[in-house]
């Protein structure tokens, strides 16, 4: 039987906070606890997230949401 | 007297006229030191309403409208011209706080000029005030005790600055008077309107929404924050490292979303009180606060992933 696919993972990474902090403390686990159906170079890169592949990809995406002057 | 038109392009009016209201009311020279500060903020460019209308900043300029629309629906009217007086008010007021603040935090202007000018400023905002309240003693006693509320947090921030005192959660909670003046063009208006029942409403109001603003502004300033050395609450939380440590700390670690939820819980109060109020303008407004915050929270995250993910 196939689990739950893997957009509606990346969804639920972006959209839920509470799952994404377990997500990240302990990705293998909670993929597997959850049933999703991630492929395995996706579980592979989030057990052994690097360090500097992750400031670079943090830095890029504040870069892109990044504010403007206003009345603060 | 029609209502004031909801947030947005029907505010720009308003705020033009507040801008150059504020302006007109300085003398020569403070003036000069004036357009320096407009210049650097970007207000010459449209008279401030890009600047004032973002729809992450404080609503400066609204929320004294959004007071005569609320005293108009009670069937109580202002005096002609009286919403324009508070709007300038309000810009006097706030520009006073900012040329301040900018000077102690970033050290941006000549101090000399900048204490000038904030003086003029200041000066500008309670004759502005006046002319809508008149003389009213409580009102004046609130005006009196917000701004110095203002000056003891502006000192405490100059000390958690200075590093003598951290920004833990109490140090953040006083420090946000230095923003609650905010409350006083629209305190003025319930004033002017005889709605003085009304002003503890709006105190909670300001309160809650000031809380959820700069819990978030630090959040996204934090790393600027970090790199010039300005204590805040995150920093205090998250900043014990270098820039790459706190980036993982807030992203991978939670921090984000905590500040994130406590920033809701703000903003929801907020609404809450303003719907007490039945001040419809800023529950509306608290409303896209939260939608818009959470959009940040979530295309954040969004890139966040897809840049991990695609590698």
């Amino acid at each position: 039987m196939s689990g739950k696919g893997y957009d509606e993972f990346v969804g639920r990474a972006v959209n839920d906070p509470e799952f994404r902090k377990r997500l990240l403390q302990d990705p293998v686990a909670v993929i597997e606890a959850e049933g999703y159906d991630v492929p395995d170079n996706v579980r592979e890169i989030l057990a052994n997230l690097d360090p500097a592949q992750v400031d670079e990809a943090i830095r890029t995406a504040e870069d892109k949401v990044g504010d403007k002057r206003a009345a603060t | 007297m029609s209502a004031p038109p909801p947030a947005g392009e029907g505010e720009a009016p308003a705020v033009r006229a507040a801008f150059e209201r504020c302006r007109d009311s300085l003398l020569s020279h403070p003036r000069a030191a004036f357009d320096e500060l407009a210049g650097r903020l970007g207000l010459d460019e449209d008279g401030g309403v890009a600047y004032f209308l973002a729809g992450h900043a404080l609503p400066v300029v609204q929320l004294p409208r959004w007071c005569a629309a609320l005293a108009e629906r009670t069937g109580r009217e202002l005096a002609p011209g009286a919403v324009d007086t508070l709007c300038a008010a309000a810009v006097a007021g706030y520009l006073h706080v900012r040329a301040q603040d900018d000077l102690l935090d970033e050290g941006l202007g000549r101090p000399a000029e900048v204490m000038l000018l904030a003086e003029a400023l200041l000066v500008s905002h309670l004759e502005l005030l006046d002319d809508v309240a008149g003389r009213d003693s409580g009102f004046r006693r609130r005006v009196t005790e917000r701004w110095r509320r203002y000056g003891e947090a502006m000192l405490l921030e100059a000390r958690v600055h200075g590093g003598s005192t951290p920004c833990d959660e109490a140090v953040f909670l006083r420090l946000l008077e230095r923003s609650r003046p905010l409350v006083l063009p629209g305190a003025a208006a319930l004033v002017a309107a005889g709605l003085d029942d009304a002003l503890d409403g709006l105190e909670a109001y300001v309160g809650a929404l000031v809380e959820g603003h700069q819990r978030f502004h630090d959040l996204r300033d934090a790393e600027r924050d970090l790199r010039g050395g300005r204590h805040t609450l995150v920093t205090h939380r998250h900043g014990g490292g270098d820039g790459a440590s706190l980036r993982r700390q807030l992203v991978l670690e939670g921090g984000f979303d905590r500040i994130v939820a406590e920033a809701r819980v703000a903003y929801d109060a907020a609404g809450e009180a303003a719907a007490a109020l039945g001040l419809d303008e800023a529950v509306a407004d608290a409303g896209r606060r939260i939608a818009s915050m959470e959009e940040v929270q979530r295309s954040l995250f969004e890139r966040v992933l897809h840049a991990l993910l695609e590698k």
